[in-house]
């Protein structure tokens, strides 16, 4: 088959879209409901309800279903099982429903244990990606490879944070908690997430943008600079070791700086020029990573802050990097992905018989922008309530957030409708 | 409707979704509707079938995105080479099996098939003049 089998994997990836969805709703209302609790200690059981609706239950899904559904295209073999990734959708689904509720209701123990749910989840998602990415051999390029060691520092992630709370419910060893919570949030977003899309932008830009990548060397030194800023960070974080933050801290930030630096030039030779919401989304997303990551750079080399503005800038970062950066960066390429896995079964078998409208047809443009403009506003309102200490704002970002998201995945829905309900030939052209 | 100067590589040539068989065959070919007419459709009627088949993502013509390498009516048969923009295209399967359905129905095709050709590779400079309008590029 050319390109790659895509009919059952859109399945599955459409299934995770739309426990992404449930996800966004959780964390959404969550959000809505305990703004305030922003104006607390990271470490406080509401603030890891928060940050975990977010990441696991709505990231994570949405970038599951994405990986599966793109990894197969991007090495030209199929996964190695749909079978496991539809088990790994069900162990992380569960997973997600029992975790939010444990942390909010500080129940480390049932943290631990149902953790252990989702560190399985992750080992068959790692397993399924490295073993196709082994499997497409030669083929299997700077991008696969970014999947793959993605994958294992999602693993070391989990793993972690489940001896965390498993250490926070029974005391299993001494030593500052908080600094191994430190190393868990690095290694997760910029192990996982972002080494992930240190690979995955350099293709789906360029294939959605008539572009090409210029420097493929470049973009292989931030991948691995990357890895080295986090294998320096990770230990250095969790012993509370400064000049190994420090200078793994900059490494870090050289990869991230190098990956942007390639993705404008990648941009600036596009065919394309027009960049939809969804684009636009993803690049202002990775404008706020960019800022997420700068912010945490000062921190480091500011040791001699006031506590409680280092809690409040822990805080801070937090909402720029994930709010601000993974969730409009995620969100954009499901304005991508999405309406072209629905047109692809929807409208795929009809091409060549009759009349169908084009996939870019599929979105609500006007709902798009409604999610892009206000979910801006909704983070600016955030962070000027973190940084006037007042919970007034945090409660008007809370709502922004439920109506940015309201939008998009209302456009979400019309978009899949066409599933159950296609459109019939007149006016698509 | 512009026809593509490019020279199609037959020895490259593999048709849809097989490796390495033959043309000709019958797993490739398509068996038209004509009931037997001598001629076969012009060639400007491939052209236009084929262009009716537009990108999901960018919305141009595979003919005026470059894809359509050559097209052969010879009598009541039609070959077409055809490539994409890139082996992984996503799209790659469905815009395949639509340009060899839409040949296929075009009246006096007594046979049709569509190769896979990658010889030369796409490249954005194969893009014609109103792709590159409607795309704002260069």
């Amino acid at each position: 088959m050319v390109g790659g089998p895509l009919a059952d994997s859109a399945r599955l990836a459409l299934t995770w879209f739309v426990l992404a969805g449930i996800g966004v709703v959780i964390a959404v209302l969550l959000t809505a409901l305990k703004a305030d609790a922003l104006l607390t200690h990271h470490a406080q059981p509401a603030v890891l309800s928060l940050t975990h609706a977010w990441v696991a239950g709505f990231l994570m899904s949405a970038t599951f279903g994405a990986v599966y559904q793109l990894l197969p295209v991007v090495v030209g073999v199929p996964l190695l099982s749909e079978r496991i990734a539809w088990i790994h959708l069900g162990l992380h689904g569960l997973s997600v429903l029992a975790l939010i509720p444990s942390f909010w209701f500080g129940r480390y123990e049932g943290v631990a244990i149902v953790g252990v749910l989702t560190a399985l989840g992750a080992v068959l998602y790692a397993v399924n990606v490295t073993t196709t990415v082994m499997r497409a051999g030669r083929s299997a390029d700077s991008v696969a490879w970014a999947f793959a060691i993605s994958s294992w520092w999602l693993v070391g992630t989990v793993l972690l944070g489940v001896l965390l709370a498993a250490n926070r419910r029974w005391g299993l060893w001494a030593g500052d908690p908080l600094n191994w919570l430190r190393a868990h949030a690095h290694i997760g977003v910029a192990g996982f997430f972002l080494t992930l899309i240190q690979g995955a932008a350099f293709r789906l830009v360029p294939m959605f943008t008539m572009a090409t990548v210029a420097q493929w060397g470049r973009v292989r030194t931030a991948i691995v600079c990357t890895q080295l800023g986090l294998f320096g960070l990770a230990p250095s974080l969790a012993f509370g070791w400064f000049p190994g933050t420090a200078l793994s801290a900059c490494v870090l930030a050289l990869g991230i700086a190098l990956s942007g630096v390639e993705l404008r030039r990648t941009l600036a030779a596009r065919r394309k020029k027009a960049l939809d919401h969804g684009l636009n989304g993803f690049l202002g997303g990775a404008i706020g990573f960019g800022g997420a990551s700068l912010i945490g750079l000062v921190m480091v080399f500011w040791p001699d802050v006031d506590p409680e503005w280092r809690v409040r800038g822990s805080v801070v970062i937090g909402v720029v990097a994930l709010l601000g950066g993974l969730v409009p960066m995620v969100s954009g390429m499901l304005c991508k992905i999405l309406p072209f896995l629905v047109w692809l079964r929807a409208y795929g078998p009809m091409v060549g018989k009759q009349l169908v409208p084009l996939a870019a047809q599929l979105p609500r443009v006007a709902l798009e922008r409604v999610w892009i403009e206000v979910h801006a506003a909704a983070v600016c309102l955030l962070l000027i309530g973190l940084v006037r200490g007042e919970a007034p704002w945090l409660w008007l970002g809370g709502l922004g957030l439920a109506v940015s998201n309201g939008s998009l995945w209302l456009n979400f829905f019309l978009v899949a409708r066409h599933l159950w309900r296609p459109a019939r030939g007149v006016g698509f052209r | 409707m512009e026809t593509n100067p490019k020279e199609t590589n037959r020895a490259n040539a593999e048709p849809s979704g097989v490796q390495g068989s033959p043309p000709g065959t019958a797993s490739e070919s398509t068996q038209g509707s004509a009931p037997g007419f001598g001629t076969g459709p012009a060639k400007e009627a491939v052209w236009h079938a084929l262009s009716l088949i537009l990108d999901p993502e960018y919305g141009i013509p595979i003919t005026d995105l470059g894809l359509v390498y050559d097209v052969v009516v010879e009598g009541g048969e039609v070959s077409v080479a055809l490539t994409l923009t890139t082996p992984a295209c996503p799209a790659g399967q469905v815009i395949l099996d639509g340009a060899r359905h839409a040949v296929a129905s075009l009246p006096g095709v007594r046979a049709s098939q569509v190769f896979l050709v990658w010889d030369p590779p796409w490249s954005p400079e194969f893009l014609s003049e109103a792709a590159r309008e409607k795309l704002g590029g260069r």
